[in-house]
């Protein structure tokens, strides 16, 4: 399969104080697959994400996002450009309505979409808010107050926000972190069907999420890549297992 | 929601201010006076709500607005013979490049720091007009009875300080920040700021530049407390240095907080009941700022939503 690559990271590093979070990492991420980086609690796996959507800046190294560099581009800068990152932590205004929540999103998406200096129509903002959230099942709860809303809910709300964002390259650190089973599943479906759209790049815990999502693994640990492939080549790889299972 | 907000609000705001033109025909002498002054200060205090209610950013340093305004349209009209209208508009010109070059430095901070930045600037604003008192004639002030002529209205020669100019000068002034604080707070823009206010990296993240939206929200406050200090001057004929001090920085504050920060017509609220309170204290105590301190006291401890805020949370949810 020739894929395209998307976006590319070369000799990424990022040290906090003596510690190396994320080891010259040369990660590669082709269009059109749900991709996942797998690894241990303090492998480099929201670190090497924060790098990519500029949250935190690079020690050294860059970031290759359709054939541009995009190493020294704001956080804002790259939502723009369509890399959209979703909160592993909640991290929605929870005094705010599910409605503004999404809006907030939306408006800036159509707002790049029809140029800088043109006021969005509260309208056109509506209809898509409405869309993304009935996507991820929460029509009805609109008006509902972000914070009241049960932390499965607060999930989904997140990611609405982030379709509303119209996002190219979807990040979902830990999606299901803290979901109950019967979410999990529902969230999974929800990926699918998302992912026929947007490229989707997961950070995951959970294998059973990642075995049934993702179409190819990057395995990480100690900040650098350990190994990558298909999730059976990951799940026959023995250091995968050995790092796992510590056997 | 919005439309629905918009439209209630406009109505109660529309009631409001058609009481205010109604009452100046009822009022006695001196609460006729007593209201013109509450309605500049108020939009005062309009303009500061913008900045802390509706971004959360808060400033110690909003005389240096005000007084900007009412320095620079009254020493333009006392030394360049400017007329009214053109002292008004170079002291808005004035402000508003005061207050963007102001927010271009003090925005690279946050919070606290944020606020004592305001506070010192502020306090140098306040020091060098005492220090260049050749020119500002430092705390004595100035007046400008001398330089403002008449306002000629229907072939009818007024004052600037006739008490009917002053209402209704005020009147408009009010009426004009209500209408364009609560446009902006309920359009697109004013989505933005509010989300700066509640989660400012979570903004940040959905791809707004936050900085140039902050910078939007201190210059167009200045500018407000800017434009309410020169009509001040023209009303009240008089610049003097009380409008530069810390203590003009911290009332905006108070009645914002008292009539409910975060709502467009809780610093209406907050500043008149302030003002009849300070004026009915003034009459048993000459130390009415401990009364001050304690109403602000009093407001966070129990009323931390302010007035209007607390009506808007039980009652009013559609309140902007």
């Amino acid at each position: 399969m020739a894929s395209v690559e998307l976006l590319s990271t070369h000799g990424l590093s990022r040290q906090y104080g003596g510690l190396t979070a994320v080891d010259n990492v040369d990660f590669n991420f082709c269009q059109d697959r749900i991709q996942a980086i797998i690894g241990p609690n303090g492998a480099g796996k929201t670190t090497l994400v924060n790098l990519i959507c500029g949250r935190v800046p690079p020690s050294s190294g860059s970031i290759i996002y359709k054939g541009k560099d995009i190493s020294k581009l704001s956080s804002a800068k790259r939502v723009q450009s369509g890399i959209v990152y979703t909160f592993q932590v909640t991290s929605i205004f929870s005094n705010l309505s599910c409605y503004e929540n999404v809006a907030l999103s939306a408006q800036r998406s159509l707002k790049t979409q029809q140029g800088k200096w043109l006021m969005v129509s509260e309208t056109v903002i509506e209809e898509q808010v409405f869309e993304s959230l009935s996507r991820v099942g929460l029509q009805g709860k609109e008006y509902q107050t972000a914070g009241t809303l049960p932390y499965g809910h607060q999930k989904l709300l997140e990611v609405a926000m982030s379709l509303a964002a119209d996002p190219e390259l979807l990040i979902l650190d830990e999606p299901t972190q803290g979901l109950a089973q019967s979410e999990i599943y529902n969230l999974i479906g929800l990926v699918r069907t998302i992912s026929k759209s947007v490229n989707v790049l997961l950070i995951e815990h959970n294998m059973e999420v990642v075995f049934n999502l993702a179409e190819y693994v990057t395995v990480m640990d100690n900040g650098s890549i350990m190994t990558e492939g298909t999730p059976s080549e990951i799940e026959n790889n023995h250091d995968v297992q050995v790092l796992y299972l510590g056997t | 929601m919005r439309r629905k907000s918009l439209k209630y609000a406009l109505f109660m705001q529309g009631g409001v201010l058609l009481l205010l033109f109604l009452l100046q025909f009822f009022l006695p002498a001196y609460h006729h006076s007593s209201f013109s002054k509450i309605m500049i200060l108020a939009s005062y205090a309009i303009g500061y709500n913008f900045l802390l209610g509706y971004t959360g950013l808060m400033s110690l340093g909003h005389a240096m607005f005000f007084a900007s305004g009412m320095y620079s349209a009254g020493l333009s009209i006392f030394y360049f013979g400017f007329t009214p209208l053109e002292g008004m508009i170079f002291g808005t010109l004035f402000t508003l490049t005061v207050s963007l070059i102001f927010g271009l430095f003090a925005l690279r901070t946050k919070a606290v720091s944020f606020l004592i930045v305001t506070l010192m600037f502020g306090q140098t604003f306040y020091l060098a007009i005492l220090y260049y008192n050749e020119f500002t004639y430092g705390q004595d002030g100035f007046s400008l009875t001398d330089y403002l002529g008449t306002l000629s209205i229907l072939g009818k020669e007024y004052l600037y300080s006739d008490p009917a100019i002053r209402y209704n000068f005020a009147l408009i002034l009010l009426a004009s920040y209500l209408l364009i604080t609560t446009l902006i707070v309920l359009s697109p823009v004013g989505r933005i700021l509010i989300a700066i206010r509640e989660n400012e990296p979570r903004t940040q993240l959905l791809g707004y530049n936050v900085f140039s939206y902050k910078l939007f929200a201190l210059t167009f406050s200045g500018t407000l407390a800017g434009i309410s200090g020169a009509m001040h001057a023209l009303l009240y004929s008089y610049i003097g240095t009380t409008f530069a001090e810390i203590h003009h920085s911290i009332s905006p504050l108070l009645w914002t907080l008292l009539g409910g920060a975060g709502t467009i017509i809780g610093p209406l609220l907050g500043t008149g009941i302030m003002f009849y309170l300070i004026d009915f204290i003034s009459g048993i105590t000459s130390n009415y700022l401990l009364v001050v301190g304690v109403v602000l006291v009093l407001t966070i401890i129990w009323f931390p939503l302010g007035i209007m805020g607390t009506i808007r949370q039980k009652w009013l949810k559609w309140l902007p």
